[in-house]
């Protein structure tokens, strides 16, 4: 299989992870679609790398999370700032309402933290376990799990709170 | 709604992702190609502007600078000179180290670090340009009434009436300035405290 179809086969296989990416790294559907299109770009660019890791996964969150924390600043200076739920919405136009009531809590949840927090928040959610989300996040994993109870005692905060 | 419901909902909906697939091989394609890329560089073009006329203005001074022919005057069209060449080159040259981060290579942790770092330093290059650009805005006066109309307003003589209303084009500049120092001091601290976490972390 030539690099191409590879790249393809690769990237058909994940897009649901990427647009989950996009979607709570940005607050509007042109940041989003941007988002997208960068985390591609740039996995096309570094796909030479790729071929020497073991594992595909780490490597492209790693990609991926770089690349929208790159993005974070360009959206912010843009000052664009469109509802949330019009991210959401776009996406899940089949589903219930009470689904996507639960979506945009979802998102709202993640959107109030920091930049470390949503970056462990979503590997936590994809079903990492400590030890992938130490390698793509560069800390140890002692400390992702101290980072991830306070997470989740942030969440709860939150959570009673609305 | 708990930490369990939300993973039960992210589930769900990462399985409902799964099965709606969209890319096509050539969509994948087109996105890696060098256009997509350029869209992005478009954001810097209000920067890169801003460094031309910035610069434009500065040979203009350079040009004529010996039309200024008192030492305030000389004083005034140096420092103006420094802060039209300086602060552009430095706004550009922290984007760019912002735009250069090696995605591929580094770990998440290290991407914020070095990326909240550059940006905490754009940040604080923002917030030393709002107070220059006030220096600027009373310097570059006497240096284009001299270039433009021949006149010294530092001369004893001149009929500087005009002067009176500067008070009235700081406060506008003060208070235009204001909220957006404020927002980059919040944004500074912040970035400050995430690196002290971060670099304390391991």
């Amino acid at each position: 299989m030539n690099k191409e179809n590879e790249f393809i086969r690769i990237i058909k296989r994940n897009e649901g992870v990427i647009f989950k990416i996009t979607t709570i790294y940005t607050d509007n559907k042109e940041d989003q679609q941007d988002l997208y299109q960068d985390i591609v770009y740039q996995l096309w660019k570094s796909f030479d790398s790729f071929r020497n890791e073991s594992k595909f996964s780490t490597w492209m969150y790693r990609i991926a999370l770089n690349t929208a924390l790159t993005r974070i600043k360009k959206t912010k200076r843009r000052g664009h700032s469109v509802a949330m739920d019009k991210v959401v919405l776009e996406q899940t136009e089949h589903y219930d309402i009470e689904f996507e009531e639960q979506l945009k809590i979802l998102y709202t949840q993640i959107q109030q933290l920091d930049i470390l927090e949503k970056g462990l928040m979503l590997l936590l959610l994809e079903g990492k376990k400590y030890k992938e989300i130490a390698e793509i996040t560069g800390l140890s994993s002692s400390n992702v799990g101290t980072r991830i109870s306070r997470i989740k005692n942030k969440l709860k905060t939150q959570i009673v709170k609305n | 709604m708990d930490i369990e419901e939300l993973q039960v909902t992210w589930t769900q909906m990462s399985e409902d992702l799964d099965k709606q697939k969209r890319l096509t091989g050539e969509i994948i394609m087109t996105m890696t190609q060098k256009e997509y890329k350029s869209r992005l560089d478009k954001i810097t073009i209000p920067e890169k502007l801003g460094t031309l006329v910035s610069y434009a203005v500065a040979i203009f001074i350079l040009s004529k600078f010996n039309v200024l022919d008192t030492v305030m005057l000389q004083v005034c069209g140096f420092v103006t000179l420094v802060i039209l060449i300086v602060l552009p080159y430095l706004s550009l040259k922290y984007l760019k180290r912002m735009r250069n981060l090696d995605i591929a290579n580094i770990s998440y942790k290290d991407g914020i670090v070095a990326f909240t770092k550059s940006k905490r330093q754009f940040q604080k290059l923002l917030r030393v340009s709002a107070y220059l650009g006030l220096v600027l805005m009373l310097i570059i006066l006497p240096v284009t009434t001299k270039l433009f109309n021949g006149e010294d307003i530092f001369a004893q003589g001149q009929d500087n009436s005009w002067l009176w209303y500067l008070p009235l084009g700081i406060g506008f500049y003060y208070f235009f300035t204001r909220k957006v120092i404020s927002s980059y001091s919040g944004n500074i601290k912040k970035a400050g405290d995430l690196l002290k976490e971060l670099e304390q972390g391991d």
